[in-house]
């Protein structure tokens, strides 16, 4: 072997383990992004602070509203029974919401049979839940999502 | 002999109460308070304002009374003429927001009185047996 050949050689030997050395070097992996979860509906309303604030002024609202306010004399007067109808109401929020909470009280067409509900009383209703969102400035997408998990529940409040 | 008899039955029955309680005690407390139950209690009151005849006064006790230490909610209907308050009765009580109205709006301001029997019949027997629970619950 002349001169040049083992050169030649010894450099791709050299190459070679340069190369080899090389793949032991970490590799960069392509970063993968991952897109931040919305946070729930339960988080963006306030939490649970938030949620009975929302419902103290709606229930004061309602009580206040000669349309609907005889449906729920027996509420006003009872201070064992508000609790029970507050708590409900957080309960029924805060689960829909996403929240951690169970709502354990009736469904609602077992608690509004019986009591013939009107389309308008359905609606006076409906203006002071959102009359207590307005008060504390929900915003409007906010707003909406809560209104339509609460929307549906007409078809079995209204009419029975 | 009448004397140990007595104190037979007087043992028996205060055995059979010992039980009661401590069966409704358990009962009472097996499970955890929930999220909402741990909540402070509020009392709710309303009041008639029909005497009160300039709209400015509505907005005056809407804007006075939100600020009001231990009010909730203080809602002003002007269509109902009805003014409704939910508190913390330990913070502030019915007589004192009453006695709060009639400095703004004059001795004509009166509590509504609802009827206790009217209106949404969801609780019903639950009544009694959640009224037992919730006294005596420490959990």
């Amino acid at each position: 072997m002349n001169m040049t050949k083992q050169i030649t050689v010894g450099l791709f030997l050299a190459l070679l383990t340069f190369t080899s050395c090389k793949k032991d070097e970490p590799v960069e992996e392509p970063t993968v992004v991952t897109p931040t979860p919305t946070p729930s509906l339960y988080t963006r309303l306030g939490g649970i602070n938030a949620i009975t604030a929302v419902t103290d002024k709606f229930i004061a609202n309602v009580v206040a509203d000669n349309v609907i306010n005889a449906r729920f004399a027996a509420t006003a007067s009872d201070e064992y029974r508000l609790k029970f109808f507050r708590g409900n109401l957080i309960d029924q929020i805060c689960a829909g919401s996403g929240g951690p909470c169970q709502y354990k009280g009736k469904t609602m067409l077992e608690s509004h049979t019986g009591m013939n509900i009107t389309d308008a009383e359905f609606s006076a209703l409906v203006g002071d839940l959102v009359a207590a969102l307005d008060f504390y400035s929900v915003p409007t997408q906010e707003k909406n999502e809560l209104l339509a998990i609460l929307g549906p529940m007409s078809t079995d409040i209204v009419g029975h | 002999m009448k004397n140990s008899k007595l104190k037979k039955w007087s043992k028996r029955l205060l055995l059979t109460f010992g039980m009661v309680f401590l069966t409704l005690f358990v009962w009472a407390n097996w499970e955890e308070s929930t999220i909402t139950e741990k909540l402070p209690t509020i009392n709710l009151v309303t009041f008639d304002l029909s005497s009160l005849k300039d709209e400015n006064s509505f907005a005056l006790i809407q804007e006075e009374f939100n600020s009001k230490k231990g009010v909730t909610a203080c809602a002003v209907n002007s269509k109902s003429k009805l003014v409704t308050f939910t508190f913390y009765p330990d913070v502030t009580s019915k007589e004192e927001l009453l006695d709060d109205l009639q400095s703004l709006g004059g001795k004509s301001v009166c509590m509504k009185i609802f009827p206790s029997k009217a209106g949404c019949p969801v609780q019903g027997t639950k009544d009694f047996f959640g009224k037992i629970k919730e006294s005596l619950k420490f959990r």
